[in-house]
C-alpha cells in the first residue's frame, strides 16, 4: 500500500516540496532568532554603555579629594529609586566603591578586579533583589582619573523580550505551515490537472485490442514529459499492427491458396469409385475442406470489421441453414429439424454472419450427436436461436475455454480445428450479443445465440434495407 | 428429380401445388408425400423422400 503510494508522482513531489518548505522554514527561523537575539543583546549593551558613560561623566572630585558621584536630580531619581530593575556601581582605581545601588551590589563589586576599556560581562544574583542581573563593567576616564563602572539590568526585562520573540516564532510557524499546506494543495492540483490527459489516454490504450488495432493515442495537450512516451507507444502500435496485418494476411492467403488444390482433389475423388480406404480418404478430404473453410472464415472475421448495421430474420437465417445442411447431416445418418417462432424474429445484425454462426453450431451438434438422432434448431421471440443435440453434453470446466481458438475437447473422436465455437463467439461479440451453453435435462447440450431484436416500428421502416443488406453483406471469397 | 440432394422448402411446394392465393389444408402436403413414398417403395424406386422438420422435404438416392 505504502509502496504503491510512493510510486505516485503526486505523492512523491508533494513529499519533496513539503520537506523543502519545512527545512527552509527551520533555517529561516533559526537565522531570524539568532539575529534577533544578537540585535537585542547589542542594543542592550549599547544602552548599558551609554549609562556607564553617563555615570562616569558625573563623577567629580569631593571635598576630601576623593572622587564622588553627583548626579543631576532627574538622573539621580532614576538611579537611586530602588526600581529593582537597574543596578550600578562605580569604583576608583584603588577598587574603593564610590557609589552603588542597591547597596548590596557594592559588596559584590568590591571583590571584583578593576575593569578594562573592553567591556566585560557579568551576571549576578543579589539576595536583596528578586531575579538575576546581567551587565557589563568598563573602565572610564573621569576628572578624577580612571574609574570602573559596572552597570546591570534585571534579566526579567530580557525575559520579556525573549517571550515576545518566542511568540513571534510561534506565529511564524503557524503562518508557514498554512503556507506549506497551500503550496502542497497548489502542487497536487497542478499535477492532477497536468496528468488528466494521461488518465484519458490510459483509458484509450486499454481499449486497444485485435479488433481495434488502428486506434492511436492523441499526443495533443499532453505534458511535454509524457508526450515522448505516447509517441513511442504509437510507433510501437504501428509496428505491432503491421505485424498483425501481415499475420492475418498470411492466414487468409494460406487458407485461400489451399482451397484450389483441395477443390481439385475433392472433385477428382467424387468421380472415382473405390474401396473402404477410398471412402476414408474422401472423409479425410472432407475434413480438410472444412478446416480450410473455417480458417478462411476466421481470417475474414479478423481482416474486415463486420457490418452489423443491417437487420435479419432469424427464422429465415436458421431455416436456410437447416435446409442447406440437412443433406450433409443425412449423409451422416443424423437429421436436423427446425422449429421457428410463428412470427419473424427480426434482429439487428449481419445476415451472412448470423448464418455462419448458426451453421457452426449445427455442424458441431451434428458431429457430436449419436447416429439416428435429431439436432433441433429453434428460434425464440426475444432474438434467440438455440441448437440442441443429443451428444454427451458439456463438461462444466470446459465452458469458458471451449470458445477459444484451436481449443478441442478431450476424447473427441473426430478431427476438427477447434475454430467453430471461436468463430461463433467472435460473430456474437461483433453483434454485441452473446452465446450461452447449457446441458439438456436429458442427454445433450443446447447452445443459444442471443441477439438484439428490432422493434416492430423499426422493422417496418427498415424493411427495404433488410433485403438489400442480405444481398450485399456476403463478402467475396 | 431436379432437386435431388437439396431440401425443397414447404412454401415452394405449396406455391407450386396450389398457387399463392388458394386456401390450403394444413396436412395436405404430408398426406401427399406419404402417398408418394408408398408409391416409390411399391415401384421399387431408387430415391427416398426425407422430411426435414420445420423446413421441407429432401429427395435422396437410396444407399446401396
Amino acid at each position: 500500500m505504502i509502496r504503491g503510494w510512493l510510486q505516485s508522482l503526486q505523492v512523491r513531489l508533494a513529499l519533496r516540496v513539503a520537506a523543502l518548505y519545512i527545512a527552509a522554514t527551520v533555517v529561516v527561523i533559526v537565522v531570524l532568532m539568532s539575529r534577533a537575539y544578537d540585535t537585542a543583546r547589542s542594543l542592550g549593551d549599547q544602552e548599558l554603555l551609554l549609562r556607564a558613560n553617563d555615570l562616569a561623566r558625573y563623577v567629580t572630585a569631593g571635598e576630601n579629594g576623593l572622587p564622588r558621584l553627583e548626579l543631576p536630580p532627574n538622573l539621580g531619581a532614576m538611579y537611586q529609586v530602588p526600581s529593582g530593575s537597574d543596578i550600578f556601581a562605580i569604583r576608583d582605581a584603588n577598587g574603593r566603591v564610590i557609589a552603588a545601588a542597591p547597596p548590596r551590589f557594592a559588596e559584590f563589586v568590591a571583590g571584583w578586579p578593576g575593569a578594562t576599556f573592553e567591556p566585560a560581562r557579568f551576571s549576578v544574583r543579589l539576595d536583596t533583589e528578586p531575579g538575576d542581573f546581567d551587565g557589563l563593567s568598563i573602565s572610564r576616564e573621569t576628572v578624577t582619573g580612571l574609574v570602573s563602572v559596572s552597570v546591570g539590568r534585571s534579566s526579567a526585562g530580557a525575559a520579556a523580550l525573549y517571550a515576545l520573540m518566542r511568540k513571534f516564532i510561534h506565529d511564524t510557524i503557524w503562518a508557514v505551515s498554512i503556507l506549506v499546506l497551500a503550496a502542497l494543495a497548489v502542487g497536487i492540483l497542478g499535477i492532477r490537472s497536468g496528468l488528466k490527459p494521461v488518465r484519458s489516454i490510459s483509458e484509450m490504450a486499454a481499449a486497444i485490442g485485435p479488433h481495434a488495432m488502428s486506434v492511436r493515442l492523441p499526443d495533443k495537450g499532453l505534458p511535454s514529459e509524457i508526450s515522448p512516451l505516447v509517441t513511442a507507444v504509437n510507433r510501437a502500435l504501428d509496428r505491432v499492427e503491421q505485424g498483425f496485418t501481415i499475420q492475418r494476411q498470411f492466414t487468409a492467403n494460406a487458407a485461400h491458396e489451399l482451397r484450389t488444390p483441395l477443390a481439385i482433389i475433392t472433385a477428382a475423388l467424387e468421380e472415382t469409385e473405390g474401396d473402404d480406404d477410398f471412402v476414408e480418404l474422401k472423409a479425410d478430404v472432407a475434413r480438410m475442406n472444412r478446416l480450410v473453410e473455417q480458417l478462411l472464415r476466421v481470417a475474414r472475421l479478423d481482416a474486415i470489421v463486420l457490418d452489423v448495421t443491417g437487420v435479419a430474420d432469424l427464422n429465415e437465417a436458421a431455416g436456410s441453414v437447416v435446409a442447406t445442411m440437412a443433406p450433409w447431416a443425412l449423409a451422416r445418418d443424423r437429421t436436423i429439424a427446425f422449429k421457428g417462432f410463428r412470427d419473424p424474429v427480426v434482429v439487428k445484425g449481419n445476415r451472412h454472419a448470423i448464418g455462419d454462426a448458426i451453421r457452426n453450431l449445427v455442424e458441431n451438434a451434428v458431429l457430436h450427436s449419436p447416429a439416428w438422432s435429431e439436432v433441433l434448431v429453434r428460434t425464440g421471440p426475444d432474438g434467440r436461436v438455440s441448437v440442441a443435440d443429443r451428444g454427451p453434453g458439456i463438461v462444466a470446466a470446459d465452458q469458458e475455454r471451449m470458445f477459444d481458438r484451436f481449443w478441442r475437447g478431450k476424447g473427441v473422436q473426430f478431427e476438427g480445428a477447434g475454430l467453430g465455437l471461436a468463430i461463433v463467439k467472435e460473430i456474437m461479440n461483433a453483434h454485441g450479443g452473446r452465446v450461452s451453453v447449457e446441458n439438456r435435462s436429458s442427454d445433450g447440450a443446447i447452445f443459444t445465440l442471443h441477439f438484439t431484436t428490432v422493434d416492430r416500428e423499426d422493422e417496418n421502416s427498415s424493411g427495404s434495407r433488410h433485403k438489400s443488406a442480405c444481398g450485399n453483406t456476403a463478402p467475396p471469397r | 428429380m431436379r432437386r435431388l440432394g437439396r431440401v425443397v422448402p414447404k412454401a415452394v411446394i405449396e406455391e407450386k401445388l396450389y398457387g399463392i392465393d388458394d386456401e390450403l389444408e394444413s396436412n395436405a402436403i404430408p398426406v401427399h408425400v406419404h402417398h408418394l413414398r408408398r408409391g416409390l417403395a411399391d415401384a421399387g424406386g431408387t430415391v427416398q423422400i426425407h422430411t426435414v422438420r420445420g423446413v421441407g422435404y429432401l429427395l435422396t438416392e437410396l444407399k446401396a
